[in-house]
């Protein structure tokens, strides 16, 4: 289980849990319409390093010549319902098919106990509204600074305590920074 | 939906609506769409559509 702190502080922060924040798929216009396509996730977690988020803060707060600690995005990941993940319908509405996971499904208990590098498991407090989460590593996006900063005040949830904060953006790191190596042919015997 | 939810969506803030002609546009007719809903999708992401009408008002510039 981890800890979490639920009072809301004057910035965005790294770990920061925000419900309702949108995606932007697409935007066109064409013959006078404009269509935009957005997802809307119902839970993100903020990645973006904590140093880089106080620096861009201070720099907006605090006007200098020079504006070069800002951001222009912050980097987040969504939170999907573990019990919809392991059933495989976690992105069912935006017709995304899933792996279903047996109860005796080994890997299951490898991504519940953060053993799998693309997952990471997240207990919230038995006394907390959030259910058991998953964040998938993969699913990572960006979202404008100022509009993060704006769902803030508005669409808090709670914030990852800083030790189990790192470690989910340590396993974040470990896993964007992975090496993938090419398939080798397996050796005549 | 009626237009005024989207009162900050102007053309210029989208970015791919600009035009050379310096036309004042706008946008109107709202429409959304969102992705059918199932019973036990509470808490999961969906995928919403924006139509929206652009017209030009040159009265405006």
């Amino acid at each position: 289980m981890i800890k979490i702190k639920t009072e809301r502080d004057g910035r965005v922060s790294q770990g920061d849990v925000l419900r309702n924040i949108d995606y932007i798929e697409r935007i066109q216009e064409a013959r006078g319409i404009l269509e935009v396509s957005k997802i809307a996730f119902p839970y993100i977690i903020v990645l973006t390093q904590d140093c880089d988020l106080e620096q861009d803060n201070k720099s907006r707060e605090i006007p200098k010549e020079t504006q070069d600690k800002l951001l222009i995005s912050v980097l987040v990941a969504p939170l999907y319902n573990a019990e919809h993940f392991f059933n495989g319908e976690h992105l069912s509405t935006i017709g995304i098919t899933s792996r279903i996971f047996d109860k005796k499904d080994r890997f299951a208990d490898y991504i519940k106990s953060n053993q799998s590098a693309r997952f990471h498991f997240l207990e919230f407090p038995s006394d907390f509204s959030l259910v058991d989460s998953i964040i998938d590593f993969k699913h990572y996006f960006s979202v404008p600074t100022p509009y993060i900063r704006e769902m803030k005040k508005a669409n808090y949830v709670c914030t990852v305590s800083e030790l189990y904060r790192e470690d989910i953006s340590h396993r974040f790191a470990s896993f964007l920074s992975r090496i993938g190596l090419p398939d080798m042919p397996k050796a005549k015997k | 939906m009626p237009s005024n939810d989207y009162g900050s969506m102007t053309t210029d803030d989208l970015g791919s609506a600009t035009r050379s002609d310096r036309e004042h546009e706008t946008v109107s007719e709202v429409h959304e769409e969102i992705s059918p809903e199932e019973s036990y999708s509470v808490s999961k992401p969906k995928r919403i559509i924006i139509r929206a009408k652009i017209t030009h008002d040159k009265d405006q510039d």
